[in-house]
């Protein structure tokens, strides 16, 4: 009696080919597209130089002067800088009024729109309430008091509006990770956004893997060898390749639907992607959400 | 192959020299192959992919975590690349099973299990024998003996029940047997 183990192995080691020739250009053709890609960088980089070096020739000018274009160019530039500098102030100029204009608008007409006397008269009270106030002359007390609860207020209001504004936006704790937004605190995807935006595909009724198990699984791969198995074939299955390590990470205590018990793990690929698999094991039948991050 | 005769060859690897990957080589070569073999089948495909999985090593080396189970590394990257293979060419691979299939003839008569244990015939080899059984059982072999494989592993790679891998496991088993050739496992 043969043990079929050994002879087939023997059989396999006899016929094995020499393969090594084929290994070794193959690592020369990889090796020399890196050098290319390399070279390639080189030649940017090159003419980048080549480029800059260029800015220092010199030029001549209508009247045939001799002239140094870096100059030149400095000149322009200060130009249009003061240009845009002038734009910016005017703008800035522009709404500092229409900001102070819809402030006096509110005091005094509630939710209508602000007319050209109400907005004219602002100005009037809010000027000469400024002067009198920043005035070293200012003589009664009276006019100093009726002048600051103008600002006061004013302030107040647009502390107020401030605070309305920045509590409608999302709050610094969310990051956007790929196309979801996870809760830091919670390291879980914000439900509504994350529903809608995240890239996901569900399995069905998965049949849970069952019998033998791979035996040398755990060499690369954190989590359970029945997890692994599990997690392999229904992310493989997906179009998901070349799978060098799948980690576990720590339970997720509460998933999207409030249920107990997912697990997350994430999926390095030998092209340097990662996937987040969440397998949401409490619903039936398994949703398994994998997103690319 | 010790971890740390693995982790040199490695370091050897990033610093450009080949002679760390032909020290892998050297070692592992029929590992491997018998590992892709299995699951793929025909030889070409094998070596191809076997050459594949020694470049890959080279190119990824910067990301292989040395001084534990690289062996087993090794062959679950080998398993998934020629499962990936297998995936990618499924229908040509399935087509020319079923064709054989269909074009099976058995060649060996069925004898009485008593017979059996008297016709052992020794000096027919194993390539012969396995000549013997159908290509899907003949898969499920070099999938079980070559590449380690477990059941459930083959199950879900060629996506049929586990029952009927077992099944067939066991009628090439059995066949195997009247050539002389016993499982150990």
């Amino acid at each position: 009696m043969k043990q079929l183990d050994n002879e087939y192995k023997k059989q396999i080691a006899i016929e094995l080919p020499d393969l090594w020739d084929r290994i070794e250009a193959g690592v020369d053709a990889y090796e020399a597209s890196k050098h290319d890609e390399t070279a390639t960088a080189d030649t940017v980089a090159d003419e980048i130089e080549k480029t800059v070096a260029d800015d220092n020739i010199e030029a001549t000018d209508n009247d045939n002067k001799v002239v140094d274009i870096k100059n030149v160019r400095r000149i322009r530039l200060i130009t249009i800088g003061k240009i845009i500098a002038a734009a910016a102030c005017i703008f800035l100029v522009i709404n500092v009024f229409r900001m102070f204009g819809n402030r006096n608008f509110s005091f005094s007409n509630g939710n209508s729109a602000p007319t050209a006397e109400a907005t004219d008269d602002y100005y009037y009270e809010a000027s000469a309430a400024e002067e009198d106030v920043g005035s070293a002359e200012c003589e009664t007390e009276e006019v100093c008091e009726s002048a600051e609860p103008v600002y006061e207020e004013e302030l107040d209001d647009l502390q107020e509006e401030w605070a309305g504004e920045s509590a409608a936006l999302p709050t610094a704790e969310n990051v956007t990770i790929g196309e979801i937004i996870y809760d830091l605190e919670r390291d879980e995807p914000i439900r509504d956004k994350a529903i809608a935006q995240s890239v996901t595909i569900e399995e069905k009724n998965i049949p849970a893997p069952s019998g033998e198990l791979l035996e040398d699984i755990e060499s690369y791969c954190e989590c359970s060898e029945e997890e692994a198995l599990y997690l392999y074939n229904i992310i493989s299955q997906k179009g998901i390749e070349n799978i060098d390590s799948i980690v576990k990470y720590p339970n997720e205590e509460d998933n999207i639907d409030g249920t107990i018990g997912n697990e997350s793990y994430y999926v390095y690929t030998s092209d340097g992607s990662i996937y987040k698999v969440i397998c949401y094991n409490e619903s039936q039948p398994v949703i398994v959400r994998i997103t690319r991050l | 192959m010790t971890d740390e005769a693995f982790g040199l060859s490695i370091q050897k690897i990033l610093s450009g020299d080949k002679s760390g990957l032909r020290e892998i080589y050297d070692e592992y070569l029929e590992y491997i192959y018998r590992i892709v073999y299995g699951v793929v089948g025909r030889k070409e495909d094998a070596e191809d992919i076997t050459s594949e999985f020694f470049i890959k090593l080279w190119q990824t080396a910067d990301n292989i975590k040395t001084g534990g189970g690289h062996k087993g590394y090794m062959a679950t990257v080998a398993r998934n690349m020629s499962i990936d293979f297998l995936r990618k060419h499924k229908r040509e691979v399935l087509e020319s099973f079923t064709k054989e299939e269909e074009d099976d003839i058995p060649a060996y008569e069925p004898v009485s299990d008593s017979d059996t244990e008297a016709e052992v015939i020794e000096e027919v080899s194993l390539k012969e024998a396995l000549k013997e059984l159908k290509p899907a059982e003949a898969q499920i072999i070099n999938m079980k003996v070559l590449s380690e494989m477990t059941f459930a592993e083959i199950s879900q790679t060629l996506n049929i029940p586990m029952g009927t891998v077992t099944w067939r496991y066991r009628e090439a088993i059995k066949k195997l047997r009247r050539y002389g050739y016993y499982e150990t496992t």
